[in-house]
């Protein structure tokens, strides 16, 4: 494993009990890379923008940004489309992970780019198949332009 | 162009027919007259030869017995003149003999004989004379007998005569012959001028009966389209240049106020001013000056009768009948009750207007409603399913037997919560978005669906029975999302039967919808509740014997529903159950939003 392969996953989650079990997910699947957990989507533009409590972080591209929809302050659409305006941040793998079905959550994530729209399930099995899958496609086995 | 050239081939016909009927007479008459005339000429010619002839020979025995009288001893100078007289007389008469002869060659040979034996006899008369007065009366007798004897002139004379009488016989005949002709042709052309007198009488009898005939007609028109002014409901009004009243009708007066529909009075003196409005008086002088047509030209007015109302007023020039001064007709069409009738249907149309914003209000409601049950609600059960699998796994060996069955129930209601919330987000959707209306192979959507509850039913025996179905219009999903609930229904309400068996059909309806029916010989249910089948959550079944959470045919009846059709269902416990549905008949080519609304 290189460098490139320890980036940071960027967890988006107001909801403590969600992130609890995400980050819990994610150790279990054995990943390397480090997990930093932000709560809604002002956080999660201050930690890309390395601005505010993470004005002092090493600078560096998230592999993946694993994005909840619904929070407080900013929510998960909003930050989609700032990141997907701004030319640093356009080629970040985000992946929504969302209570919702809603066909207009879902038309709109696409609309704006997502990577990927995965429904969190209310098993608790599914729940962390679904995230290690995730953490491990995109922290390990996705390729990506060099430079990021 | 045609009228006028029938006229002038008329009108020479009548000139023709005059002058045939002056003329004839005339020139028949003339003939006649010419003729009558000739026939008394030829009378008194012959009148004339014979005094002449007769003339000649009077003379001549005058002389002769003249002088036997002076032979006889007599002796006088009428004597002698008698005696001489033959002389110049009867040649006198001879020429004037020959020159009415003149033009017969007959008659002239005898005139000619008759002048020698003439001269003849006049010579031995000289002779006789100077004989006697010689003294030779012997010789003088001898003369005078030898003068009757070698001169006889009584037959030639008697010739010409009769030759005049046979002429004047023959003229007769032939003068009479021409008269006869004449009267022939007299009367001919009289009945020609009488049958032309009477075809041309009876002629301008018709013409005048037309005449009259149309002018009738011509009256009753005139007569029938003023009494349709009259009785025209919509005031109507002439007016001249200078907009004064020639003539109003019935409605108008009544609703303005005129008492003499025809009398002249200035239009904006009418209706206690309803006239007088500047803009109105502009608009018609504009119509007058311009010929610029007043079209619905709304406004309020207050009528004789104390009431305002709303008139729409039309006005067109034209020109007075029979002169060229311009005229304006105004009509005045009364639309209060249409006015009323709108601002309540603008009334109407701002309260739904209203309504619709009301429901919408309501729908954005439920949406909001339903995002939030989407995000809000689940997550908590996801945390109680999550965290009690963790706890179970936490305990690992210290969790006992009872330990294991609490956290299972508790992950078990977390899930069956969570998949009731799932359902009724999805009943609630199916309300809300628009149908994508197209047509839809219900065959092929059939099949796709039994494939489906096929795997569900693997291993077992099931006869299915689907008929030839038709082409609809309708939103394939949804519509796909029926057949699923109903064939699904079907296999699993027959999941007890050794030999199921699954007839689907289709068939019009009497007002030309299509009938699809799904009849199944399972579990059936009691009909007394069948009014429960497509409720929402309604189940007549436990969920022990068979699963389920009773939203299926809720769904299928709501989708039906926004399609504009009707679902029911039959059935009879243990003896299957038959679930129906009509789809209404839409036309390809009119896609049109059925049920929209519903």
């Amino acid at each position: 494993m290189n460098q490139r392969d320890l980036r940071t996953i960027l967890l988006v989650e107001d909801s403590a009990a969600d992130a609890e079990m995400a980050i819990d997910a994610l150790r279990e699947a054995k990943l390397a890379n480090p997990i930093v957990h932000v709560e809604d989507g002002v956080e999660c533009m201050d930690f890309l923008h390395s601005r505010g409590r993470f004005a002092n972080r090493p600078p560096e591209v998230p592999a993946v940004v694993l994005l909840d929809i619904k929070m407080p302050r900013m929510d998960g659409l909003e930050a989609l489309t700032q990141m997907r305006a701004d030319n640093a941040f356009k080629r970040i793998p985000v992946v929504i992970l969302s209570s919702s079905r809603e066909e207009s959550d879902l038309a709109r994530s696409w609309d704006l780019g997502v990577n990927a729209y995965v429904l969190k399930p209310v098993d608790v099995q599914q729940f962390f198949t679904a995230v290690q899958t995730l953490g491990h496609f995109w922290a390990v086995l996705n390729q990506r332009p060099e430079g990021e | 162009m045609k009228e006028r050239t029938v006229l002038r081939w008329r009108l020479a016909g009548l000139l023709i027919a005059v002058l045939i009927i002056v003329a004839l007479p005339y020139v028949v008459t003339r003939d006649s007259a010419a003729d009558a005339v000739r026939a008394r000429d030829w009378v008194t010619h012959t009148a004339e030869v014979r005094a002449r002839a007769f003339g000649l020979e009077a003379t001549l025995r005058d002389s002769e017995a003249a002088i036997y009288a002076m032979l006889a001893g007599a002796s006088s100078p009428t004597l002698d003149e008698r005696a001489q007289s033959a002389h110049s007389e009867a040649v006198e008469l001879v020429r004037e003999l020959r020159t009415l002869t003149s033009d017969n060659n007959n008659q002239q040979v005898r005139v000619g004989s008759l002048e020698s034996t003439t001269i003849g006899r006049i010579t031995l008369m000289d002779q006789a004379l100077a004989r006697m007065a010689a003294g030779d009366k012997a010789g003088a007798y001898a003369s005078m007998t030898d003068a009757g004897r070698l001169f006889a002139f009584r037959n030639t004379l008697n010739a010409i005569i009769a030759d005049e009488d046979k002429l004047l016989a023959q003229r007769r005949i032939e003068a009479q012959r021409l008269d006869r002709n004449n009267q022939l042709i007299l009367f001919g052309t009289s009945a020609a001028q009488i049958i032309l007198l009477v075809t041309l009488v009876v002629l301008s009898e018709r013409q005048i009966a037309q005449r009259l005939q149309a002018e009738a007609v011509a009256r009753s028109a005139v007569q029938r389209s003023g009494l349709i002014v009259q009785a025209v409901r919509e005031p109507i009004a002439m007016l001249d240049a200078k907009l004064n009243t020639l003539l109003v009708n019935e409605a108008f007066g009544e609703l303005y106020g005129v008492e003499d529909l025809s009398a002249s009075a200035s239009l904006s003196s009418l209706g206690n001013g309803a006239w007088s409005a500047p803009a109105l008086l502009q608009r018609l002088s504009d119509v007058l000056a311009r010929d610029r047509e007043l079209w619905d030209f709304e406004m309020n007015q207050r009528t004789v009768d104390g009431v305002d109302r709303t008139v729409v007023i039309n006005a067109r020039r034209l020109e007075e009948p029979g002169t060229t001064h311009p005229a304006v007709l105004v009509t005045v069409s009364d639309i209060t009750a249409r006015a009323l009738v709108e601002q309540r249907v603008n009334e109407l149309n701002r309260q739904l207007e209203g309504k619709v914003e009301q429901v919408s209000d309501v729908n954005r409601e439920l949406e909001a409603f339903s995002y939030s049950v989407s995000h809000d609600l689940r997550a908590p059960l996801r945390h109680i399913a999550g965290f009690s699998g963790k706890l179970e796994t936490h305990l690992a060996e210290l969790a006992d037997e009872r330990a294991r069955h609490y956290i299972d129930v508790i992950g078990t209601s977390a899930r069956r919560m969570a998949q009731l919330i799932d359902d009724l987000l999805v009943f609630s959707r199916l309300g809300r978005g628009a149908l994508r209306l197209q047509a839809v192979d219900t065959q092929s959507l059939v099949e796709q669906a039994r494939a489906l509850v096929e795997t569900e039913a693997a291993d077992r025996k099931v006869e299915w029975v689907i008929e030839s179905l038709p082409i609809v219009v309708g939103d394939e999903n949804m519509l796909r999302t029926v057949w699923q609930n109903l064939l699904g229904n079907a296999i699993k309400y027959t999941a007890h039967r050794e030999h199921a068996r699954i007839e689907v059909k289709s068939e019009r309806g009497r007002s030309g919808d299509w009938e699809f029916s799904v009849t199944d010989n399972g579990a059936g249910f009691d009909m007394q509740y069948a009014a429960k089948l497509f409720g929402v959550f309604q189940r007549l079944h436990r969920a022990s014997e068979f699963p389920g959470n009773g939203i299926g045919l809720a769904n299928v009846r709501r989708i039906i529903a926004r399609h504009g059709g009707r679902t029911w269902a039959e059935g009879e416990v243990d003896h299957g159950a038959s679930f129906h549905f009509s789809l209404p008949d839409s036309d390809l080519g009119k896609t049109s939003s059925t049920g929209e609304a519903a």
